[in-house]
Parts: structure tokens; sequence; C-alpha cells
């Protein structure tokens, strides 16, 4: 296996952060809220040494707050709306919190859109989506958060505004700090406004839902056709029983298939499936559901393997996972991401350890494991931008010895 | 000069033949791919394999000797240039490890050539879809080092959409794999830090590249334009309409010109302004429709003709012009500067307008073929290095070029990377601010700075951020 975590090693401990000894004082924190880059840098220049903070945006993201140990909070609300949008370019510039509907809303205008489909609500914010790199259905063909950013202003820990990147569609000048600051978590600087590429609107955008058929050849079958349709889907996302009804489709083990492009070559597309399987269109609503049916009492646990592999790996999950779980995969990446309490996680780690999935553990517990070089890279990276821990302290972290 | 023994130590690696040392056999490790700076290297050594990689770097850590990582040296920013250092030749690290053909993925060797792996996979109906000029050449590990693009990039993506996975061995000489195949990773985005690093934050040892499936039709059409303005126009109607070609290539005159007087001679016009070659791929429904749209809106913004590449002959010839209008300037004259700058593809017909300009009030030759899709233009020009009157022409030029692109809002390097060609252009795009984090960045991965030393980001920037330690708090 590629990835440093697999189960074959790792120890499930409670998260130290969720202890209340450890949460940050009584009362709520002391809140400041920057109108601007030049704002924000000078607060943390002139900072007491020892304030800390908690990085927010819409405030949406859940359980983080009890992982990070602050004293102040920094809102990034104030730091609102879209600087620069020419929709010739495919390009827009916008505050890290400008929320996604507003872009969304923006760019619909002129037939573009941003396809970031980060896990939560579309209130959820750009600079947020970017720092958490949060990675949804689209990403399996669109790509991944850090492929959709161009360029990025940050204010480090020590105050001082740093650009990287640029407005154009291709740039290699310099080393990538946005690759560095994009899933950095703000532990490396605080994103304050960020260059997106947008793509065309497809013609057609349709949605399709299959059932999945019991045995893991029979879905490796299904799941290889559909990967191998031309064009390739959007988005293929298996959703388990109890979360399709959460999302108003019948429960049962389901595929929601997305086709987008030039409507002839989607509808050849949908018909040539419907030659080996009975497809449903559901609305393409469908998936803002699936991505805000995150019970917020849940741990998050994301297993990965061989996309090849995944319908083995699914079947391994779905028969160890309580029957209430809500759990879906992104198939063209290979993920199953797992909601549920922390003791029926640890039976899904049991029950897949002979499988070696990659498993990050997205909320709710740690997984304790030997660091790495690549940790301990990681750790000087962190320290070199932020030695004294001052942005989201208990973040990006946990493999410190 | 290097640490006395440096040189007997490595041959005992790799093998006395495998190091390079006789001024004679140095010589093709002097320059890469942009003519202009020579270099010389203290000594090349040429691991086989991996475990002859690693121990190389590991005795260059342990002895304190800077190197420059390289790989076919057709790079054109000067970056694999070694000046008194040691160059770690990649290029017999040239194994295709792994085939994946279900799950679309290959793990190559750093010295593997791009179309190399293209060829390796293409029983399976596949291709590894990054496709720089020089890509019968170039290797992955290159192409990992500047992040490199290509004509197929407007589409598909640049070298870091299609790499999943590294293995590095870092200057310290740990090996570590950053990413992975699903794109799960704990941490930093540390794969996409080190993709286009340009050799400074360590060796490839293996990469794992996703490979893509051969569209099922493919449409590639040739548009003749009687001026420039016309052919920048034509693209950004294309653009702004939401098609996404699978590339959008421009030449000027001079370029076709040379390219016609070549022996890679496609049949361009040589009385066209301009030609853009657009090409269109994906599944049959629907592509005839958009090769219509394409030609309705190139014959609006005043196209002469529109013609469509009959069989897959055809095609390859048109694109045979486009990919060696490098090597064809070559005939032209004996030097040639290559630039590589990036603009919003909105203001294509404004720069192109001022790049001629520019040409004209500096007496100079400016060809123009570049990836118009992307906004990422090449302006070269050649000329008489040995003449300096000329050549002082030249460079007043592109910098006044380069300038003109900074001012539009681009930047200086698309695909070719900073190495040390464009580092004086460094600071008209970065702060200093911004400088000293790059360095910050770097000096995390390789403390000593040993590794492709003085490329990137101006020394002074580096020195400065060393002075000033208290900024770091």
């Amino acid at each position: 296996m590629r990835d440093s975590a697999t189960s074959g090693d790792t120890v499930m401990m409670p998260d130290a952060a969720l202890s209340p000894k450890l949460k940050s004082g009584g009362g709520p924190l002391p809140h400041l809220r920057p109108r601007s880059t030049e704002e924000l840098a000078e607060l943390l220049r002139h900072a007491p040494p020892t304030s800390t903070y908690r990085i927010v945006g819409a405030g949406s993201w859940p359980g983080i707050a009890d992982r990070i140990t602050a004293n102040s909070l920094i809102d990034l609300s104030g730091l609102h709306g879209i600087t620069e949008y020419v929709p010739g370019d495919l390009t827009l510039t916008a505050r890290a919190g400008t929320p996604l509907s507003v872009i969304a809303a923006t760019t619909a205008a002129h037939g573009q859109w941003l396809p970031l489909d980060p896990w939560g609500a579309d209130d959820g914010t750009l600079g947020a989506t970017l720092a958490t790199a949060s990675a949804g259905p689209l990403s399996a063909s669109i790509g991944l958060p850090r492929d959709a950013a161009l360029g990025i202003t940050v204010v480090d820990a020590a105050g001082t505004i740093v650009t990287a990147g640029g407005r154009v569609v291709k740039n290699v000048a310099g080393f990538d700090l946005v690759r560095l600051h994009v899933g950095a978590w703000g532990t490396l600087g605080i994103l304050c406004e960020v260059t997106v590429r947008l793509r065309p609107m497809p013609a057609a955008d349709r949605t399709f839902a299959i059932a999945l058929p019991r045995g893991a050849r029979d879905l490796a079958t299904l799941l290889s056709t559909m990967q191998r349709s031309s064009p390739a889907p959007l988005a293929t996302e298996l959703v388990n029983a109890p979360l399709a009804a959460a999302m108003g489709l019948p429960a049962v083990d389901t595929a929601c298939v997305r086709w987008g492009g030039a409507a002839a070559a989607v509808m050849a597309a949908v018909d040539d499936l419907a030659r080996t399987a009975h497809l449903v269109e559901i609305p393409t609503s469908a998936w803002a559901m699936l991505r805000s049916s995150e019970p917020h009492d849940a741990t998050v646990v994301r297993y990965s393997t061989r996309p090849s592999e995944l319908p083995v790996l699914w079947h391994a999950i779905t028969h160890a996972a309580p029957s209430d779980a809500r759990l879906h995969a992104t198939v063209a990446r290979g993920v199953v991401r797992v909601m549920a309490s922390a003791e029926h996680q640890a039976q899904v780690i049991a029950a897949t350890a002979p499988r070696q999935p990659a498993i990050i553990v997205e909320r709710g517990f740690q997984l304790r494991r030997p660091p790495t070089a690549v940790d301990r890279l990681n750790q000087t990276i962190r320290g070199a931008h932020d030695p004294a821990r001052r942005l989201n302290p208990g973040l990006m972290d946990h493999a410190r010895a | 000069m290097l640490p006395v023994g440096v040189e007997r130590e490595l041959a005992d690696i790799v093998g006395a033949r495998f190091v390079l040392t006789r001024p004679g056999e140095l010589l093709a490790y002097t320059a890469d791919g942009l003519p202009g700076y020579r270099h010389d290297p203290a000594l090349v050594v040429l691991p086989g394999n991996r475990e002859e990689a690693i121990a190389v770097v590991q005795l260059l850590a342990r002895r304190k000797v800077s190197f420059v990582p390289r790989g076919a040296g057709t790079g054109l920013s000067g970056g694999a240039l070694a000046d008194g250092t040691v160059v770690v030749g990649l290029n017999r690290m040239r194994r295709v490890l792994d085939i994946d053909v279900v799950n679309r993925w290959a793990v190559v060797e750093p010295g593997v050539v791009n179309a190399h792996l293209t060829r390796a996979v293409a029983p399976h109906g596949l291709h590894y879809a990054p496709d720089p000029s020089s890509q019968t050449a170039c290797t992955i590990g290159g192409n990992v080092a500047e992040n490199a693009g290509g004509p197929h990039c407007l589409k598909y993506g640049v070298t870091l959409n299609h790499v999943l996975a590294l293995t590095v061995v870092l200057a310290n000489g740990e090996v570590v794999t950053l990413g992975s195949t699903s794109g799960e990773t704990e941490g930093y985005d540390l794969l996409g830090a080190f993709i286009g690093s340009e050799g400074c934050f360590g060796v490839v040892l293996d990469a794992t590249v996703r490979l893509t499936a051969n569209p099922p039709a493919v449409r590639t059409m040739l548009a003749d334009f009687p001026s420039i303005d016309a052919a920048a126009r034509a693209t950004s109607a294309i653009i702004a309409a939401g098609l996404v070609p699978a590339a959008l290539e421009m030449m000027d005159q001079p370029t076709i010109v040379a390219v016609e007087a070549s022996i890679y001679a496609a049949g361009y016009p040589t009385d066209a302004a301009a030609v853009l070659l657009v090409e269109l791929d994906g599944p049959d429904a629907g592509i005839d429709a958009d090769v219509a749209a394409v030609e309705r809106w190139c014959r609006d913004a005043g196209a002469r003709d529109v013609r469509v590449a009959t069989n897959e002959l055809d095609r390859q010839r048109l694109w045979q012009g486009r990919k060696k209008a490098f090597g064809a300037m070559g005939r032209v004259s004996s030097h040639l500067v290559v630039q590589d700058a990036v603009i919003p593809r909105t203001r294509l017909p404004e720069v192109l307008g001022e790049i001629g300009r520019i040409g004209r009030e500096e007496a100079v030759t400016v060809c123009n073929v570049f990836h118009a899709g992307d906004g990422n233009l090449h302006p070269n020009i050649p000329y008489n290095g040995n003449d300096p009157g000329e050549a002082a022409r030249v460079e007043r030029a592109m910098v006044r070029i380069m300038d003109a692109c900074i001012a539009a809002g681009g930047s200086v390097t698309g695909e070719h990377g900073i190495g040390i060609d464009k580092l004086p252009y460094m600071p008209k795009l970065f702060s200093e601010a911004s400088l000293a984090a790059m360095c910050r960045l770097r000096d995390c991965f390789d403390p000593e700075r040993r590794l492709n030393p003085g490329k990137v980001v101006p020394v002074r920037s580096c020195k400065e951020w060393t002075m000033a330690p208290a900024a770091r708090a």
C-alpha cells in the first residue's frame, strides 16, 4: 500500500481534544472579525505572543471546534465578496469568506460553474473548501480541490502577506505555495483571497439511480461498465440504504451516476448503460442532499483502496457497519466514507483489516501509529511556518512526537 | 572542487564507466534545450537503478556535495545546469515498473521517456496525457520536476493533474512516498508541493501516473487567418462559448514559414498571417456539431479557410508541424530565445498586438507558436548571437514582452520553469515576502540548499531570508 496509515499498524485512541478538561475556557472565545487582508495581517503582527487562533469560515464544519485548542477566534466572514470575475477567462477571484452559493449564483448567470462540492452545505466558504481540501463526488472526474486553485493570498502566523500563483490557468513560476496551503487547514497561514479555475456548465447534466446488485462480483461488473461509459460519468457514488433514504430515494443500496456534456452524448451514454442496468432518473439536487446528510454526532472515517478492489471493500464495510450507519463510496477514487459511532468504526476497522485499506479519520477520534519520514517532514513544515502553533493548534499535528 | 574521494566513492556505487569526468564526456551536460547558457559540471554520475540512486544521494548528503538532478536535458530554462557541482543523470532508470490497465495508472522510473510510456500503454487503448513538444525525448522525472504542460493540457491538465504518487529520495537521503492513488493523504499536500519544484526538493525514484483512455472520436482542424488579431479573436470566442477543445494552438506567419521550409513541413498556408490548430475529442455523439460550431466562430472572426484533417496521417502531419516548430526555427539562425509567458485569455488580441509592436520597434523577428487556448504564449526570437547589436536588441525586446505580459496580469512561465533564465523576472511577480516564503518551503525539504542550488528563487531573496531569522517567528 502507498498510504502510510493502514489498518494493520494502527491503534484507535479517543480524541484527546474531545475531553472536557482540554476544552478552551468556559465562555465564548474572543471573536476577531477582520474586514480585509491588511487588517488581518495587522492583527497578527500585533497580537500578544500567547494568543492562539481558531480560524472560522461559515463555522459549519461539524466537530472541528473541539479539536482546536485556541484561546481566540478569527472569523473570516468579513472577508467577503468576489473581487474579479472575467467570464471570458474562466477564472474568478474571491475573498476567502465568500460562500460557495454566492459564487455558484454569479457564475451560473454566465453558463459557468466552480465544480467544487465539499461535504456539507453550499453556505460553506471558498476559503474553507480549499483549506480543508474537502473532496466531494465530483472529485472523481474533475479533480481534487487543489486542481481548481490558481492563486492565493495568505497571511502567515507572523502577519506577513504572501501571494502565490496568479490569475492565469497555467503557471509554474516559483515553488508551489498554492498546493502547500490547499488542504493545510489554515495551519501554515490564513487563506484570504483565492483565484479559481471555472468550467463551462455542461449543456446537459443528468443523474440516475441504479439499485445495486447483491454480490461483489455483479457489483464489480456494473461499476466497470459505468466507469467505461463515454463520456465518463462526472460522478459515480454508491450510497447504502439508510443514506439513500435520507436523500429521499428508495431505501436500497444505490449507485448514483451523473453525466454531463452535450445532450446527445449524455443520451448515448445513458442508453448504453440502460442495456445492462435499470436506470431511474433522479433530480440533480440529490447530490446536495448527499453532501449534507452527515449526522452531526457521528464519527467519520474514510477507507481507500484500488478502485478495482472497491466492490470487495464496500461489501466488507456494509456487512461490518451497523444497519443504521450511513456510508457512501466515490467509485473512481476507491474511497468509502463511513458515518457511524466510534464503537462501530472500530468494528469496521477490524473487519476491513484483511483488505488493508488506507484509513483517514475525518472526525471523532485519532489513530495512533508510529511516525513516518513523511510525518517528520510535515512537522518540519508546520514548525517552519508556525513555530508557536498559533494557527488552529491541534490540527495537522497528530503525529507530533 | 569536489571533496577528495567523492569521485571514487561514486564509482564504487555505480561503476567507473557511469561516472563521467572527461571534458568530452561532460560536454553534453553543459547546456539544456535553451542555448545561451553553458555551465560546466564537476562530474556526472548515472545511477542505473533505485538502490544506486539512493546510495548516490546519501553519499552526496554525507559529503555535503551539491548536485543537480537531470533527465533528458530538454528543459528550456537552464534548470538542469550544474555550475561546478555534480549532475545526477537519471536516464538509465527507464523501466516501466507496472501498468495497471483496470485502474488506469502506471508506475515508472524517472528516466522513462514521455512518449515511450504512451507507446507502452497504447495496446490497452490508453495514453499518458501531458504531451510537451519534446515528448519524444523528455523524461517523466523531468516532467515532474518542471510540472510540464503541452498542447493537450488545455482539456486534460498539466503534469500535476496526472501524477498520483511519487517515491522520492530527499536531500538528506531519506526515502518518502508522497501522495496516493486515491488522492487520500494525511498531512500537507507534499505531492502537489513537490511537482514543479525543479529538482530542488528531491530526486524522483518512481512515479505513479494516471493513464487516460483514448477518446472514441478526434477531429483536428486547421483554420487560416489573414491577421493575428483575427486568430486571437477566434480563440477568445471559442473559449468564451464554453467549448473545451482538446488543444487550441496558434502559429504566426514567421513560424509557419520556418516550419514549411523545414523537413517538418505540414502543408500550412505560408501566406496566412496566422493559423489555429484546433483539436476536438470525445464521444462520437455530438462531436460533428462542435466541429461545425468551431468552424463558424473561426469564420465569424475572419478565417479565410477552415479544413478538417481527413485521416490519421493528415492529422499527424498537422501536429508534426506544431510539435517540431522550435526545431524548425533552429534552421533559421544560430541562436533562439524561447519564452513561456501566460496571460488571461481575453487579453490575447491586445498582448499579441503589443508583442508585434515591440518586435518592429526593436527590429527583431518574433515567432509566435503557442497554446492559445490556455493563454500560454511562446514568443521566440531567432537571431545571430555573434552580433552584439542584434543580441542586445533581442534582450531588450524580450524584457519588454515579459513586462507587457506581467502588466496584463500574467505570469512569466506556464510550463518551462524558472530555472536560471527567468530568475530576473521573479521579483517583478512576487514580493520579497512571497519569495522568502518559497525559500522557507525549500528549506524544509533541503535545509542545506544542496539540490539544484541557485535556481527558481533569486539567491538574494534566500540570503535576505537567512539574515532575518526574526521574521520567521
